[in-house]
């Protein structure tokens, strides 16, 4: 019995590696792309007149795609060249108005802008991720003469439905109408509050997602010329590089339901810092300051609070209109796309610091022009931006800076954060 | 003697006044209870009570004795002269008359009698029994009648009179158990007659009286007799129910509902009066025993009835035969097995009226058992992205099941399903009657081995395989330890029917092949099977023949799955009291039986429980923990049976109880332990909602324990792909990762870090046309709310269902066309160009197959793309059958005379 189990187990074991080396050897396996990112440009325009950039820049050369959201149009693919630089012009993919895009790109050390331009209006917006969480839209205004709507843009696959708060110079104004704005997955939606709040000299937009998520500009035309800003997140420190343009208001607005007190950092280009404002903004939401009292010239304000807050800055000076949101920090390097192509650009560059910063300026397309400048401690400056191309630009300091960009021809004006790429 | 006459609603008390008015032996006064209508004025010395009770607190402690009657009643004039006497002589505290019949003066209607340990009482009359003085003597009985019983005046005191709540008879009973603990005797005295009208049995309905009886029970017995009493009385309920249904007595089952409704009801009462009776008991619960017949009666009555009914069945020239299976019944053996087997019915009914429930490894086979058995058989294993791995032997075993009764996948599952737990607990009665233990209770040693803690971790985490593996085991077992025959022919029969079950439950789980040797060593460390060791090992080695393609190459002993651990604590301390509780009580010729039981079962907690072993070893372990439960049953069975004093056979049963518990959870679950139905039509969504894509795949994600099956699992959780439709029982086991599976898992992965907005297309190469997410996954929560192309729809309330906008069919040629997996291979438009197929790489894919990344491609030329099977597990598959015919023939053969 012995033998015949011993003999049973051999047969057994050896039927088990008979069989088991009949099994193929396994090729390798091809890697698969390396992580990506995506943006969301809520304020593409295209048709009636308008002619939109969107300008793509990115420290990494490779291809990128842009789809139009609402449009049955396929995605667009093309190329980051090794200048870090391109252009699209959105009305090559479609003729459809209001046009927000969704930018695939397969890195994180990237930024977008559409530069909107017609006959008589200029704008520029910054593209954005959709975090998911509260946004702040401050600065708006619904008064005669004005147009203020909210563009809020959904280019995934789920249903958002957003709860649109907001409050004005009376303290909370919210719309019961604006309770569940549902938009559609790879949509968009318009939200016209100069008809739902109508004749608010301030308004402030808080958008709560309720389900899925969102990217939102604000979009605000009075006179000719349009004006285009970004939903953002609160944060408890903010940087605000500003062009010499005195006439218009300065935002503050908070979600956090209670008071929130704060003060404003103000630099100049001779670099001091010429003082401190403080102030507290009131739990409803919102408070606006007039740029006249803040600045006598070009200038840069570091602004801190005790809660997350969102900064705002709209020029209305006539017919100009522009306006845009602060840093949320600093950074060594920043992208500019769509900061080119005109004479009339010029860059502001805020240099908080204690220490004297040398800026390098490069365009971002082979052979462009690349300058540098130094900035005094606790100094602002601006640059001029001629001979930049349209693609925009490259900042990189050997220190921490903020970087903004204004564009403008006749009576319009543009003005854009640039886009921090690293701590 | 004082005497209460208990007025009967609609009865006039006359004519008992007047009969008492001619008792030889007058009483002191009569009284009449609960009369209020001036009936008794009419009769000199005749009062008016509302209670015995009152009637009790307020005599003269001079009257030694309270004779409660009913008002319904004519005694004979010597009745209570008789009674007195009797009671008297055999220094008792209740005696009761014997009741007759109004109107037919020499029928029976009690006597006195017995109950069994539920409380039903067993008079032993036959219905008209006609009184011949058969029973005119004075004994000791578990109850008198309530409708003439002379009591003890300081007793009936004590015991604070009659539960005025229950009905007539459950009276007599609850009042006879009371006086049986308070020390007293309950004696039935033949000679004192009373003709009974039967006025107080009218209206009363039945199940009133059942309520009452249970009452009666929950009063009377201690807690540690109604721990096992109550699980037991609602089994045997249970039983009668469905037995009662079959013969088309609906009513039954309703009124133990009503019984129990009512009880719980009145539980506070109850327990009031349990309270009441501590003061005056004075003996234990033996006492009660003393007097009970064994067993249930309604189930020995339901049992003869059955037998009756077979028997009127049967003609006359078949007598014979009648008369042998009614002896068959009339055995004790048979009856347990007959109680056991009910008792799986029930404990299966789900799975017999309507489906096996899906879940875990408990999965619907698939609607094409030829398509199976030609994967099983050396084809394309279709579980996940393909792989030419054989399939498990338990696939092709199903798969064979399900073509031989006519292509009917729910039908072959269940006749299995039933079939293994069936042999389960009837092998393991076998074996250990074998082992010594003749007891027809050892029928419970094989539920307890089938629905008990251990096998409850199997099932109830799915392990249906594990289950129908271990149903044949214990037959294996049994097998080996019968004596060997004489003949040549004889032992290859034993061979064969060792090698047959044993060979099956290595289909189905290969791991039990050490389960068999293991018991088979134990017991021969035990010194109680060395002579069966050879032929079992014998046995076992043949029926690994049975193995065919798939045990040879499958990593057995790691396999992913739910592992089988006992997640509730308090089971080890369970088994540690019923281990010390067998060190203390088991001598005698069983110790060894025990000792093998307790060492199996503590060994394979220890294992099974363990970070040591795999899943599909644990489960083996599991399966040897299982065996020695059933083994500590039928050893503590073995020792009752012999065991002299009550005491010592409780203090032997607790074990028991204890290890019994889990069956009450399988009973009532109806799905022999296996979870509710997680999965059946549950991804029909797939569809419905897009036809034509029906061969395209499903990735569900989720916690491990919810997948169906095995899966696998990627950095932040678990995941498993499945065909659209939903989980079959062919996809069940997920082979060896293949290219695709480790291209798959990496896209995963990718997927759950959310850097990629597009999902979808990064699936769609995989023939994921839909995403599952399963309640407690929220891995992927970021990832998909920021994502373009795997569009969310509403279909579950519990899942999140994505539908993938950029999904690829699983045969796609690159002129667009659609090729169509047929369950076999692709089907397609011919073309002149080729056709990539969706399954991890292989070069048996024909014709003219390339590799293109983890997948391939194929021409399209002949329309038609197959994998080409491989001979040699074909060839085995085929070995497999063919041993399968010859060891059922061998077997057949072998035990013809």
């Amino acid at each position: 019995m012995k033998r015949a189990l011993m003999l049973m187990a051999t047969l057994v074991l050896a039927g088990a590696w008979w069989a088991t080396r009949s099994i193929p050897p396994q090729p390798p396996i091809p890697a698969l792309a390396e992580e990506g990112r995506f943006l969301i440009c809520p304020g593409g325009h295209t048709g009636g007149g308008f002619t939109t950039r969107l300008a793509v820049a990115s420290s990494v050369p490779g291809p990128f795609s842009i789809g139009l959201l609402g449009a049955q149009v396929d995605r667009a693919v093309a190329e980051i060249p090794a200048a870090g630089g391109a252009v699209t012009d959105l009305s090559e993919l479609g003729d459809v108005g209001l046009s927000p895009a969704l930018v695939e790109i397969p890195t994180a050390e990237a930024g977008a802008a559409t530069v909107a331009a017609s006959g008589a209006s200029l704008q520029a917006v910054g593209c954005v991720a959709a975090p998911g969480e509260t946004l702040l839209l401050p600065g708006g205004t619904t008064r005669t003469g004005e147009h203020f709507s909210v563009v809020l843009a959904n280019p995934f696959a789920a249903e958002a439905v957003v709860r649109v708060e907001s409050s004005s110079e009376v303290g909370v104004d919210n719309s019961p109408e604006l309770d569940a704005v549902v938009v559609h997955p790879g949509g968009f939606t318009e939200v016209d509050l100069s008809r739902v709040l109508s004749s608010r000299d301030s308004l402030n937009v808080r958008l709560i997602p309720v389900l899925g998520r969102v990217a939102a500009v604000a979009r605000q035309t009075g006179g000719m010329d349009v004006a285009g800003w970004e939903a953002v997140t609160g944060r408890a420190e903010l940087f605000l590089p500003l062009p010499g343009l005195r006439i218009g208001r300065l935002s503050l607005a908070h979600s956090a339901g209670i008071e929130v007190s704060f003060s404003i950092d103000h630099f100049d280009e001779d670099g001091e810092a010429v003082g401190v404002i403080e102030g507290t903004i009131p739990a409803t939401g919102h408070l606006d300051l007039s740029l006249d009292d803040l600045i006598t010239r070009l200038a840069g304000l570091r602004i801190s609070a005790s809660e997350p807050i969102a900064a705002t800055v709209v020029f209305d000076d006539g017919p100009v209109r522009a306006a845009g949101a602060a840093a949320p920090r600093l950074s060594r390097r920043w992208l500019l796309p769509g900061a080119g192509g005109t004479n009339s650009v010029e860059l502001l560059i805020l240099n908080p610091s204690d220490l004297a910063t040398q800026v390098v300026i490069s365009g971002l397309v082979d052979g462009a022009r690349a300058f540098s400048v130094e900035i005094l401690p606790q100094g602002m400056a601006a640059v001029s931006g001629r001979g930049l191309p349209a693609e925009g630009a490259l900042v990189v300091a050997d220190g921490e800076v903020a970087v903004a960009w204004t564009a403008s021809f006749e009576n319009t004006l543009a003005y854009q954060l640039g886009v921090p790429i690293d701590g | 003697v004082s005497v209460a006459v208990l007025v009967i609603e609609g009865e006039d008390p006359r004519p008992t006044l007047d009969a008492l008015a001619r008792q030889v032996y007058g009483p002191i006064s009569v009284v009449l209870i609960a009369a209020g209508d001036g009936t008794g004025g009419e009769h000199p010395n005749v009062a008016e009570m509302t209670s015995v009770k009152e009637l009790a607190d307020g005599l003269d402690p001079a009257v030694p004795y309270v004779w409660i009657l009913h008002g319904d009643v004519r005694p004979r004039p010597d009745a209570l002269a008789s009674l007195v006497d009797e009671l008297e002589r055999n220094d008792a505290s209740v005696a009761g008359s014997k009741i007759l019949i109004e109107g037919a003066p020499d029928h029976l209607e009690s006597v006195g009698g017995a109950t069994d340990v539920f409380g039903e009482p067993y008079a032993g009359l036959d219905p008209d029994e006609v009184d011949l003085e058969q029973y005119d003597v004075v004994r000791d009985v578990a109850y008198v009648s309530g409708v003439s019983m002379l009591v003890r005046r300081d007793l009936l005191r004590g015991l604070r009179g009659i539960d005025t709540r229950l009905a007539p008879d459950a009276a007599g009973l609850d009042f006879s158990q009371r006086a049986r603990i308070s020390g007293g005797r309950v004696v039935v005295v033949p000679s004192s007659e009373v003709f009974h009208r039967g006025g107080c049995e009218r209206g009363v309905a039945p199940w009133f009286e059942l309520a009452g009886r249970m009452r009666a029970m929950f009063k009377a017995y201690q807690p540690i007799t109604l721990l096992w009493v109550i699980p037991f009385g609602f089994l045997v309920g249970l039983i009668e129910g469905i037995g009662q249904v079959a013969m088309g007595r609906w009513r039954i089952l309703p009124r133990h509902l009503a019984a129990a409704v009512w009880n719980i009801w009145f539980l506070p009462s109850t327990i009031a009066a349990r309270r009441g009776l501590r003061v005056v008991r004075q003996v234990a619960d033996e006492e009660l025993f003393r007097y009970q017949v064994s067993g249930s009666v309604r189930l020995r009555e339901l049992g003869s009835e059955w037998a009756e009914r077979v028997t009127s069945a049967l003609d006359e020239d078949n007598a014979g035969a009648a008369g042998r299976f009614l002896r068959l019944w009339t055995r004790p053996g048979a009856l347990a097995g007959l109680v056991a087997g009910a008792t799986t019915l029930v404990a299966a009914r789900t799975i017999w009226l309507d489906r096996t429930p899906a879940v875990g490894m408990a999965l619907p086979f698939a609607k094409s058992a030829s398509s199976t058995l030609a994967a099983y058989a050396g084809g394309w294993n279709p579980a996940s992205l393909g792989s030419p791995e054989p399939m498990r032997a338990a696939v092709g075993a199903a798969a064979l099941v399900e073509m031989l009764i006519g292509g009917r996948p729910g039908a072959a599952q269940a006749l299995i399903g039933l079939a293994g737990v069936t042999a389960g607990i009837f092998g393991m009665a076998a074996f250990v009657r074998r082992l010594g233990v003749v007891s027809p209770w050892r029928h419970l040693a094989g539920l307890v081995y089938m629905g008990g803690y251990s096998m409850q971790a199997l099932s109830g985490n799915g392990h249906w395989p594990a289950m129908i593996a271990g149903g044949a085991v214990p037959v294996a077992l049994a097998a080996a330890m019968t004596p060997w025959p004489a003949r040549g022919r004889g032992r290859l029969g034993r061979l064969a029917a060792i090698a047959l079950p044993a060979g099956l439950a290595v289909v189905f789980l290969p791991a039990v092949v050490a389960v068999i040797l293991v018991t088979g060593a134990a017991l021969v460390l035990a010194g109680t099977g060395v002579s069966y060791m050879g032929k079992l090992a014998a046995g076992v080695g043949i029926g690994l023949g049975l193995l065919g393609p798939s045990v040879l190459l499958w990593p057995v002993w790691a396999a992913e799955g739910t592992h089988p651990a006992v997640t509730q604590p308090w089971w080890w301390l369970v088994g540690l009291a019923s281990g010390v509780l067998v060190v203390v009580t088991l001598k005698g010729g069983v110790t060894g039986l025990g000792g093998v039981g307790g060492m199996m079962a503590f060994g394979g907690l220890l294992l099974s429980d363990g970070p040591f072993l795999g899943n599909e070893a644990a489960q083996a372990a599991r399966l040897v923990v299982a065996l020695g439960e059933g083994l500590l049953v039928a050893a503590m069975i073995s020792v009752a049976s012999k065991a002299g004093g009550f005491s010592r056979r409780m203090l032997v049963m607790v074990p028991v109880l204890i290890l019994s518990v889990p069956l009450l959870t399988w009973v009532t679950s109806g799905r022999v332990g296996l979870p509710p139905d997680a999965w059946s039509r549950r991804l029909e969504f797939t569809r419905v909602l897009a036809p034509g894509s029906e061969s395209d795949r499903v990735l569900l994600l989720g916690p491990e324990g919810d997948l169906p099956g095995t899966w696998r699992r990627f950095g932040g959780g678990s995941y498993r792909l499945l065909t659209a439709g939903g989980p079959t029982f062919d996809q069940a086991w997920l082979p060896t990762p293949q290219q695709g599976d480790d291209a798959l898992a990496q896209a995963i992965s990718e997927i759950s870090r959310a850097t990629t907005v597009r999902p979808g297309a990064l699936l769609a190469p995989f023939a994921i046309r839909w995403v599952v997410v399963l309640a407690g996954e929220n891995v992927f929560e970021e990832a998909f709310a920021r994502q373009v192309d795997l569009a969310p729809r509403p279909v579950d309330p519990e899942f999140r269902v994505y539908e993938n906008l950029a999904a690829l069919p699983r045969g796609l040629g690159d002129d667009g066309s659609v090729w169509v997996w047929d369950g076999k291979g692709f089907e397609g438009r011919p073309g002149s160009g080729r056709v990539r197929l969706a399954e991890s790489a292989s070069p048996g894919w024909e014709p003219n197959w390339r590799q293109e990344d983890w997948a391939g491609s194929v021409s399209a030329a002949a329309g038609v793309a197959r994998y080409r099977p491989d001979p040699k597990l074909a060839g085995a598959a085929i070995g497999s059958l063919v041993l399968l015919v010859l060891l059922a023939c061998t077997l057949v053969w072998g035990r013809r005379r």
